[in-house]
């Protein structure tokens, strides 16, 4: 039971860290022409990834922190109902599955940023998506 | 012409098009897989229900079934056959070691449907030469843990059985059961060698009818609700529809919750169809302006969005049913650990007609509301609002959905109210927060840059915010949830937690064993005595449900809890594991020798709740026939987790101390060679007494 769970959960991470690459391959590409412009301005490819890891690397920080800290509020929550208020904290399963999250966005930003920012200045005369 | 530009909007985005079909079809794939699934299990079980109960109609009870049970079917059924079986629990001992089995005796030529597959490449009924009354069958898991072979002797109850075959396949194995007691057969003859069935002992007596080719009593309710009627609530009737939900309700619970949890695959996917759409038709509103300023009209326009989602959406729930056939290989394999029939590759239309409604109305239904916005930008009418149903169609169908899936308000108003309260409080954070930021002055321009652009483009940050949100929150969770279990029945208090659980100890049983107890120097703990009862009423109103209607998840269990059996029990005070919660300790020991006056009763406060008892209510059972009446002086709460014989209903000492009854006891903690020495010991004792290694059962939940 609890391994079918188990399969379950990973399927929904599966489609959640999908879902966070498409959102964050989206943002790319509508921002496609905005870093053209701005490597035309003579902005530096290091400052183009810092902005985008500030951004975007921020926002998977504080979302997947605080949906660890939501899911041990759910979990106490339950416990509560289901088990007369018995829970145990186990720190390592919270951090590990945080630092997993991290991980993964971090490494979608990175590929995706890198790849954004090495578009070709002529997308600015191109007219398509 | 419209359908033909849509389908080539497809090949001009392809990028687009590959990401929303992707979105769908990974949203959809857990609920494909759990849904056909589930549809393969029910049409198997249906094919096979014949079989899985072994007749045409089965009468069952915990009391003997007699002639007059029998004759009532055959008022209606004059030409039926009949057989009978039993199954009682006892105890077995071989190579040291000793273990709880569930003893299965049957009439020869019983079951009428469905076989027993033997080592010997034999089959029951059948070629298999029918067991004498010193021959037993057993299942692989008792062979395997006790070292058995064939011609090896086991002693049960009072007689010496010898193993002439092991059970290869049954299909009507016990799936509650099977792991911690697995199955024996004897003959009924061997029963009696036995001496299995004493006062007390806990058996499941039957009757298996076979009707003439042809009748099939499921069809004909009328009939069936007549034959129900006739007998009282101790004998439960069995048909082989009803035996079928029997078999798949343990299936049917872990496929309600696993496709629960599928949702929030397809919730997560929304949020990125949501936002893929979004994005495409922000990107494509000029190209709208364009087609309706050289002619293409609203309504034009809507189609051709709809007709371009659709093709999408139909190409996602395609492939993501494709790919959901390939996952039925993995979920099989789990339900052969919980079905007693090897699955057969039949295919159910239901759950593929609910996918692609799913798959199709889904993103049909959260794109509307844009869809409509992009037509009112393209045609000038910017002021007009996009009506209040187009934006709540999603979430209702979502609602309905969740409710469809888990068949359990309960369980979808948790998992839907979970998702909305984080939403209501997460957004309007967010908002305010992204407000706040985007007036901050920072130094670092890079910084500055990053949080301008996130509270410029706030429904893109809200997007990935939520997808990031649920996604840690349902990776963690689960885990979360699993651990609280291991900790709640493993690791909770050891020193209180027993490690034997004895039941159908005998009246007269009860003091031998504590001087067993004192002699082996081992802790007994807990004897408490165990009465069967039949709630009759509650504050003189008939307590009882009409289980042929339709129910829900949550009714069916209320109609099971009702219409079954109680054990009683009597205590002077609380346990060690209970708690009072509201009214008063009971008073002292019952007086009244009339036994006119109702006895003092504490209820669990669960129990209660399901009820709807008050302190003060009434309540009348039927021991044996005879009426007893308690009044609720408090209700408790019980850690029903510390493996202590508890009870939902105990009177105070006096009323029920001369009632027919058996004991349960515990023995306290104990080294794994103490408890195996222990068990060895306790059949050489008390064979008719059964032991429950409570480390094995929590093994077996926790895995």
């Amino acid at each position: 039971m609890s391994q079918a769970l188990l399969v379950m959960a990973l399927l929904s991470v599966i489609v959640g860290l999908m879902v966070i690459g498409f959102i964050i391959n989206h943002q790319m590409l509508t921002r496609e022409k905005d870093m053209a412009l701005e490597k035309m301005l003579g902005l530096s490819t290091r400052s183009m990834m810092s902005r985008l890891r500030f951004e975007f690397i921020g926002i998977l920080f504080i979302a997947s922190g605080l949906g660890v800290i939501g899911s041990l509020l759910m979990s106490y929550l339950l416990s509560v109902v289901l088990f007369d208020g018995l829970w145990a904290f186990d720190p390592i399963l919270p951090t590990l599955s945080f630092v997993m999250i991290m991980l993964v966005g971090v490494s979608i930003v990175e590929v995706l940023g890198r790849k954004a920012i090495a578009t070709e200045a002529a997308v600015l005369f191109r007219d398509a998506d | 012409m419209i359908l033909r530009l849509a389908a080539r909007e497809i090949k001009n985005h392809p990028r687009f098009s590959f990401f929303f079909v992707l979105s769908v079809l990974l949203g959809l794939l857990g609920l494909t897989a759990i849904e056909s699934f589930k549809g393969v299990v029910q049409t198997n079980l249906q094919s096979r229900s014949k079989e899985l109960l072994g007749a045409d109609l089965e009468l069952s009870s915990r009391f003997a079934l007699e002639d007059r049970h029998v004759k009532i079917v055959e008022q209606y059924f004059e030409d039926a056959t009949h057989l009978s079986s039993l199954d009682i629990f006892s105890m077995t001992s071989f190579n040291g070691a000793s273990r709880l089995i569930q003893v299965r005796a049957q009439e020869n030529g019983y079951p009428f449907y469905g076989k027993l597959l033997l080592r010997s490449n034999t089959q029951y009924p059948g070629d298999a030469t029918p067991l004498a009354d010193n021959e037993a069958w057993i299942y692989p898991e008792l062979a395997t843990q006790l070292n058995i072979k064939i011609g090896d002797e086991l002693p049960i109850g009072e007689a010496v059985f010898k193993v002439v075959d092991i059970v290869e396949r049954d299909i009507q194995q016990s799936m509650q059961t099977g792991a911690i007691a697995p199955r024996v057969y004897l003959s009924m003859d061997g029963v009696k060698r036995g001496e299995l069935i004493k006062f007390g002992s806990t058996v499941g007596y039957k009757v298996g009818f076979k009707f003439p080719e042809g009748v099939q009593i499921d069809k004909d309710k009328d009939l069936l609700d007549r034959i129900k009627k006739s007998f009282d609530s101790t004998v439960r009737i069995s048909t082989p529809s009803s035996e079928e939900d029997q078999v798949g309700r343990t299936l049917a619970y872990l496929g309600d919750f696993l496709g629960l949890v599928s949702l929030v695959a397809l919730f997560l996917a929304s949020v990125g169809i949501l936002y893929l759409f979004q994005a495409h038709l922000r990107h494509k509103a000029a190209d709208f302006a364009t087609l309706h300023a050289i002619g293409m009209e609203r309504g034009k326009l809507v189609r051709f969005m709809l007709y371009h989602l659709s093709l999408l959406s139909m190409f996602g729930t395609v492939s993501s049913i494709t790919f959901g056939l390939i996952l039925m290989g993995p979920l099989k394999s789990l339900a052969f650990q919980f079905l007693p029939i090897e699955i057969d590759n039949l295919f159910s239309f239901k759950p593929f007609v609910l996918v692609l409604l799913v798959g199709i109305a889904s993103p049909l239904f959260l794109s509307i509301p844009l869809i409509l916005k992009a037509s009112y930008l393209a045609t000038r009418k910017n002021a007009q609002k996009v009506p209040v149903l187009a934006w709540a169609a999603w979430p209702l169908f979502f609602a309905i959905l969740s409710f469809y899936v888990s068949k359990s308000f309960l369980v979808a108003g948790a998992f839907l109210g979970g998702i909305i309260i984080f939403l209501l409080v997460l957004i309007p954070l967010l908002r305010l927060c992204l407000n706040f930021i985007s007036k901050v002055k920072v130094k670092n321009i890079n910084l500055r840059h990053a949080l301008l652009r996130s509270s410029r483009t706030w429904a893109a940050t809200l997007s990935i915010f939520l997808a990031v949100f649920y996604c840690s929150l349902v990776f963690n969770l689960i885990p979360q949830l699993r651990t609280n279990l291991e900790n709640e029945i493993s690791v909770a208090n050891p020193n209180v937690r027993p490690s034997i659980f004895l039941f159908d100890v005998q009246d007269d049983q009860v003091e031998d064993l504590k001087v067993f107890s004192s002699q082996s120097n081992l802790p007994l703990t807990n004897i408490s005595p165990m009465v069967r009862a039949r709630l009759v009423s509650i504050n003189d109103e008939k307590y009882e449900i009409d289980t042929d209607q339709k129910l829900t998840r949550e009714e069916e269990r209320n109609a099971r809890f009702r219409n079954r059996g109680m054990n009683l029990s009597y205590a002077s005070q609380l346990n060690a594991s209970e708690k009072l919660v509201e009214g008063r300790e009971f008073s002292g020991v019952y007086q009244d020798e009339s036994m006119e006056s109702p006895a003092e009763i504490s209820i669990e406060q669960r129990f209660a709740t399901r009820l709807g008892l008050n302190i003060g209510d009434i309540l009348e059972f039927e021991i044996l026939g005879m009426p007893i009446k308690g009044k609720v002086v408090n209700f408790r709460s019980v850690r029903w987790t510390t493996f202590m014989p508890n009870f939902f209903i105990v009177f105070q000492e006096g009323i029920l101390n001369d009632a027919p009854k058996t004991f349960l006891a515990t023995f306290g903690q104990l080294s794994s060679q103490l408890k195996d020495k222990l068990q060895v010991d306790l059949f050489k004792k008390f064979p008719n007494v059964s032991a429950v290694d409570i480390g094995r059962v929590i093994e077996r939940i926790v895995v």
